[in-house]
């Protein structure tokens, strides 16, 4: 049983490694069955330092410095077994595998600052998830259609008269069921608006004299801001009467239609 | 507290979820960026709300160009794709490094029934065509010139000569015919003008629709105009009849502009 003698005793707590050719040479018989090379300096270190405790450990109980590292290296066994116990402790492809893990965690790491920072993403993110907590869902009596991946709502809004005009707004809404579209608007703006009268224009030049309409077009009054999932829009209406609905439909001629009715009220 | 000391396995397994959680947090952060064809479909359906598209072409293309301090490439992917209800859209995403943008420097294209567009010196025009065994495409360019005053916002619209391009079309599966209309002798726009004799529909779209503004006296450059061009498509059957026209548009800026 080894004594402590009252002094404190800890691994690589020990005086200066020693120049020991004997334990040099163990060493390397040990190191020469691990296959996996980068474990070696590490491997080393480790013995040594066995080597250096026993030693010292014997120096305490009176050996003298010679004897000490004989036995110190006697105890240590065969360095052929010791070494083959080393290498499946030390397998190349859990050792491998293992640095290949190291420098992938390092590289996403890299990847996230940089994204983070040079990409300036996160003010984008802090927006969008802001919206999508802000987000007012809409009215119950508000129509909408049920899509593969998103929902569409559209209600009535406020009809006023303005510049000999009617003004009217479509209040807009559109949840999607995942965020794999987040930062994209929905494509309102390919909707075809519809009244009694035929279609509505967008609000832009046209084709047939590049002036831009004067009344009976549509434009985006308001978007947004869109969340992760989240978006609502208003749309602004100038009309020649007030309006008792508007049909939207989508795409061009419609696969499907929301109809959104202001009634006689308007 | 103990510090818990794992084995080389656990390392690795500790190693993998951190990867894992990394990865989701850098996806997450480009905005769940497609890298397959797949993937920007599902994005497509999402954005433009239209379910189960299929592809109709998928085309890459890859761009390199210098920035002054590096060397990047951008691999732009054109992307023509359908609903089972006959909706055709047209769009394209870039991808630079790990970063994916949709509709990037060219707006897309939405048509039910059929879809006119065109890129990189082909037009593509999708639809129906399982019974068309063959197709010609007529595009009619006329000579458009805008004066614009600045200070009224007025315009005055100038059109001269008219020209037909007639091309034959090439099947590209049961949707899909491709017309290349950029000549063999082709001469690159922006280089000097090309003379009228020599100009092909690319030259064409882009030479022959000029916008001035005529109340700047400092300004004496002019640009190059939107139009819609009108597309003549002609189907042909097995045994060489008619079956069918279509009388479709396709921008100047869809004919000529390269990214």
């Amino acid at each position: 049983m080894k004594k402590n003698f009252g002094i404190f005793k800890g691994k690589n707590k020990t005086s200066a490694p020693r120049e020991n050719q004997a334990w040099r040479n163990w060493c390397e018989a040990v190191l020469a069955q691990v296959r996996f090379q980068p474990d070696h300096p590490a491997i080393r270190q480790e013995l040594m330092a066995h080597l250096e405790d026993s030693c010292a450990d014997l120096e305490r109980l009176g050996y003298d410095r010679d004897l000490a590292e004989q036995r110190a290296l006697g105890a240590m066994g065969s360095a052929s077994l010791v070494g083959s116990a080393m290498d499946r402790a030390h397998h190349p492809l859990w050792g491998w595998l293992w640095q290949a893990t190291r420098i992938l965690v390092l590289a996403l790491a890299a990847a996230a600052v940089v994204t983070a920072f040079v990409v300036e993403v996160m003010p984008e993110m802090v927006r969008q998830t802001v919206s999508e907590l802000q987000w007012e869902a809409p009215p119950e009596a508000a129509e909408r259609v049920e899509l593969k991946h998103a929902t569409v709502y559209a209600a009535p809004g406020e009809v006023w008269k303005e510049d000999g005009h009617v003004k009217a707004e479509i209040l807009l809404w559109v949840r999607q069921r995942d965020p794999l579209a987040a930062g994209s608007w929905p494509p309102t703006s390919w909707f075809t608006y519809r009244d009694s009268q035929g279609e509505l224009s967008a609000y832009r030049r046209q084709a047939e004299d590049d002036a831009m309409p004067e009344s009976r077009y549509w434009e985006c009054k308001w978007a947004g801001p869109g969340g992760w999932t989240r978006f609502r829009e208003t749309l602004e209406l100038t009309l020649d009467a007030p309006p008792e609905w508007v049909e939207i439909s989508y795409p061009a001629d419609g696969e499907w239609t929301l109809r959104v009715d202001w009634g006689s009220e308007a | 507290m103990r510090r818990i000391r794992l084995n080389r396995k656990q390392k690795i397994v500790r190693n993998l979820l951190v990867c894992i959680v990394l990865g989701l947090v850098v996806y997450t952060m480009l905005g769940f960026p497609p890298y397959t064809v797949q993937g920007m479909l599902e994005r497509m359906e999402r954005k433009y709300l239209l379910p189960d598209l299929e592809p109709i072409l998928a085309d890459r293309v890859e761009r390199k160009y210098s920035t002054g301090w590096f060397h990047e490439i951008d691999y732009d992917t054109y992307l023509l794709a359908k609903t089972a209800d006959d909706t055709y859209i047209f769009t394209m995403y870039r991808r630079n490094f790990l970063r994916v943008r949709a509709d990037y420097g060219r707006n897309p294209k939405i048509g039910r029934g059929t879809l006119c567009t065109a890129w990189d010196g082909t037009l593509y025009v999708a639809g129906p065509f399982r019974d068309a065994a063959a197709a010609t495409a007529q595009v009619t360019a006329q000579r458009t010139t805008q004066y614009i005053t600045s200070a009224t916002g007025a315009r005055e619209t100038v059109k001269g000569e008219t020209r037909t391009f007639t091309f034959q079309g090439e099947k590209q599966g049961d949707d899909l015919f491709a017309f290349r209309y950029r000549a063999e002798d082709h001469r690159p726009n922006g280089f000097g003008e090309v003379p009228d004799e020599e100009c092909d529909l690319e030259n064409a779209a882009y030479q022959w629709y000029r916008g001035y503004i005529v109340d700047l006296e400092e300004w004496r450059g002019y640009s190059v105009l939107h139009a819609d061009l009108p597309v003549h498509v002609t189907l042909y059957g097995e045994d060489g009849a008619v079956l069918d026209t279509l009388d479709l548009t396709v921008d100047t800026y869809e004919l000529h502009f390269h990214h």
